[in-house]
């Protein structure tokens, strides 16, 4: 009884090391090597109790034009990528199925009128609005404040000032690699601005 | 017995002087009495060791928070590959004191500390690992990952604190739109409690949790079912009644104490409540709002309950148990078939009076003050709400508060008379 106990134990304990070996492995050692995208983004600063204070980003692009498919809300969708003049991410197309270029995983909101456009006469410009997967960065706790505020300055304006650069995989996983304000890494211009 | 009243046992070699000076028993009773008891008291377990278990297994619950808090500052400035290492050693840890635990046979205390850490570490790992990583996801996906590979602590361990601590995370799914996956994670903790409830000493420690713990999982189940919630609460305040009255009546009959022992019988004071509130306001509700959506599964649940409740009323032919049944039955039925909220608010209060009436005579009859007090809390429930309701006119509710209130009068009257001749008090 006691042997079965144990081994049953044991491999509970495997069963919760699987997937964070899991995640490790499929990020370290991916069989692709990813390409690095960098998407413009705008913050707002809350706090995790298990994995710390983080700052969540409202990574951009957030919606393409519209077409003739349907989509519901919740859905999971794939968005092809392309990169814009300036060197950004954008999306190109949503389709329910993986397309052949380079493509991330997204969670679909909603379809209609952007909120700026009513004050248009044109209300026939509709979207399909989505959610990019990278809401968040975490960083250490003393620094998620102070780089909100910075963050928050700085999308007023311009959003290419503040640039989240993601690792995209084959697969369409997507991993942040970090979070650069005015082309250096937040840790870098945290550290530059206290000195 | 299985259970040992040990209070019952102080209580009688105290009083056995007495018996013998009254002549109840001679001194070789006496003295053999007290040296049954006596060596029972002094193999009793001390208070202490209770209390070394709850502080053991509280020391560790708070080791393990303070190391998510400690994993949860953020350690930034060290190298990725250290922080990977480091994510790995709580869970490490916890691991060799559980096998040190299964191997040596350790006692509860150990295996307590054992399943929490265990948990915690996979905690830490998880944590550490999306904060490193900066993975999204919600808490729902987080602590579902946690309890689907930890739930194995619950039957490995049989630990009281880990299934607490399982309650506490499936709060996690109360959003979720999915309730088939909320039964999926619900089922390990539900086949544990069931498990600790069938034990045959009722009133030991992990019975008496395991009730207590029924309370919150319910609760879960009733917030889960989001507009249907009303048909949970019927269907348990009903299981709770009567398998509170069930084991109230089969709990060991040493010593009858007055008032509820509350920290014994929280399903009969939660199932007299939630009838109480039910029929006081529950009738509130509109028959359309509870036959919309999808009720099939809430649906199942009501009646299953009837069904187990009835059958064990049955069984046990228990009318305190048949009243309550037929009262949620009746409830039901009103709520479902009746529009006219006011008929419907009126036949509920009726039901609520009858069975306030039925408690107090069954209190009277029983000798049994709890039942007896619960009966004229309920009717002074249903007084106090018509008093400030506008039903009737301030005349017939001057007429009808006084006549009632003439009835308690009599009442008291009766039941102390009757006290007086049996001349061995309530119970």
């Amino acid at each position: 009884m006691n042997k079965i106990r144990l081994i049953a134990f044991l491999l509970t304990v495997i069963a919760g090391m699987a997937y964070p070996v899991y995640k490790i492995i499929k990020i370290e050692y991916p069989e692709q090597v990813p390409s690095v995208y960098r998407f413009r983004c705008g913050a707002i600063d809350p706090y995790d109790p298990f994995r710390g204070r983080f700052v969540t980003l409202r990574t951009l692009p957030d919606r393409i034009p519209a077409d003739q498919t349907t989509y519901h809300y919740g859905e999971n969708v794939y968005a092809t990528l392309g990169v814009d003049s300036d060197g950004m991410a954008t999306v190109v197309s949503l389709s329910k199925t993986p397309p052949a270029s380079e493509f991330i995983t997204v969670k679909y909101k909603r379809h209609g009128v952007a909120f700026e456009d009513n004050e248009t006469v044109d209300r026939k410009k509709q979207w399909h609005f989505f959610e990019l997967p990278f809401q968040r960065f975490y960083l250490n706790e003393k620094h998620a404040p102070e780089a909100e505020n910075i963050v928050a300055k700085l999308t007023r304006g311009d959003t290419k000032q503040c640039v989240l650069k993601v690792k995209v995989y084959a697969d369409g996983n997507a991993v942040i690699e970090d979070l650069e304000i005015k082309g250096q890494s937040l840790q870098k211009y945290l550290q530059n601005k206290t000195k | 017995m299985s259970w040992k009243n040990y209070k019952f046992m102080e209580w009688l070699v105290k009083e056995l002087p007495q018996l013998r000076e009254n002549a109840v028993i001679d001194q070789t009773v006496e003295e053999r009495l007290r040296e049954h008891y006596q060596s029972q008291l002094n193999a009793a377990p001390p208070p202490q060791k209770y209390l070394v278990s709850v502080l053991a297994v509280f020391g560790a619950c708070l080791i393990c928070l303070g190391m998510i808090l400690l994993i949860a500052f953020n350690w930034d400035m060290l190298p990725k590959s250290l922080r990977l290492g480091i994510a790995f050693v709580p869970l490490l840890s916890a691991t060799v004191l559980g096998v040190f635990t299964i191997v040596k046979k350790k006692d509860n205390r150990w295996r307590e500390a054992s399943a929490v850490s265990v948990m915690a570490g996979v905690i830490t790992l998880t944590a550490l690992i999306s904060q490193i990583y900066h993975l999204s996801g919600t808490l729902a996906e987080f602590m579902s990952l946690i309890l689907a590979v930890t739930f194995p602590l619950l039957y490995i361990f049989r630990s009281y604190t880990f299934a607490g601590c399982y309650c506490f995370g499936l709060f996690a799914f109360v959003e979720s739109n999915n309730p088939l996956l909320n039964l999926l994670f619900l089922l390990p903790l539900l086949l544990f409690l069931i498990w600790n409830l069938l034990r045959n000493d009722i009133n030991s420690y992990p019975v008496t949790f395991s009730r207590w713990l029924s309370l919150p999982v319910a609760l879960f189940v009733v917030i889960s079912m989001k507009s249907d919630a009303l048909l949970g609460v019927i269907a348990f305040v009903t299981l709770f009644y009567v398998f509170g009255t069930f084991y109230r009546d089969h709990e060991a009959p040493v010593f009858y104490d007055r008032g509820i022992y509350l920290h014994h019988k929280p399903w009969l004071f939660c199932g007299w409540l939630g009838i109480t509130l039910l029929l006081l306001f529950g009738w509130h509700t509109l028959p359309s709002r509870i036959l919309t959506g999808d009720i099939f599964l809430p649906l199942i649940l009501v009646l299953s309950s009837f069904l187990i409740t009835g059958i064990l009323a049955i069984r046990e032919r228990s009318d305190e148990m048949a009243a309550g049944v037929l009262t949620m039955i009746l409830f039901f039925l009103c709520i479902i078939y009746v529009d006219d909220r006011q008929l419907a608010g009126w036949l509920c209060h009726a039901l609520l009076l009858g069975f306030g009436v039925f408690a107090v005579v069954r209190g009277i009859r029983a000798r049994r003050m709890e039942i007896f007090n619960i009966g004229m809390l309920q009717i002074s429930s249903l007084v106090i709400y018509r008093f400030f309701s506008a039903d009737f006119d301030l005349f017939w509710r001057a007429m009808g508060f006084m006549a009632i209130g003439a009835i308690f009068v009599v009442a008291n009257i009766v039941v102390n008379r009757a006290s007086k001749k049996d001349n061995g008090g309530v119970k």
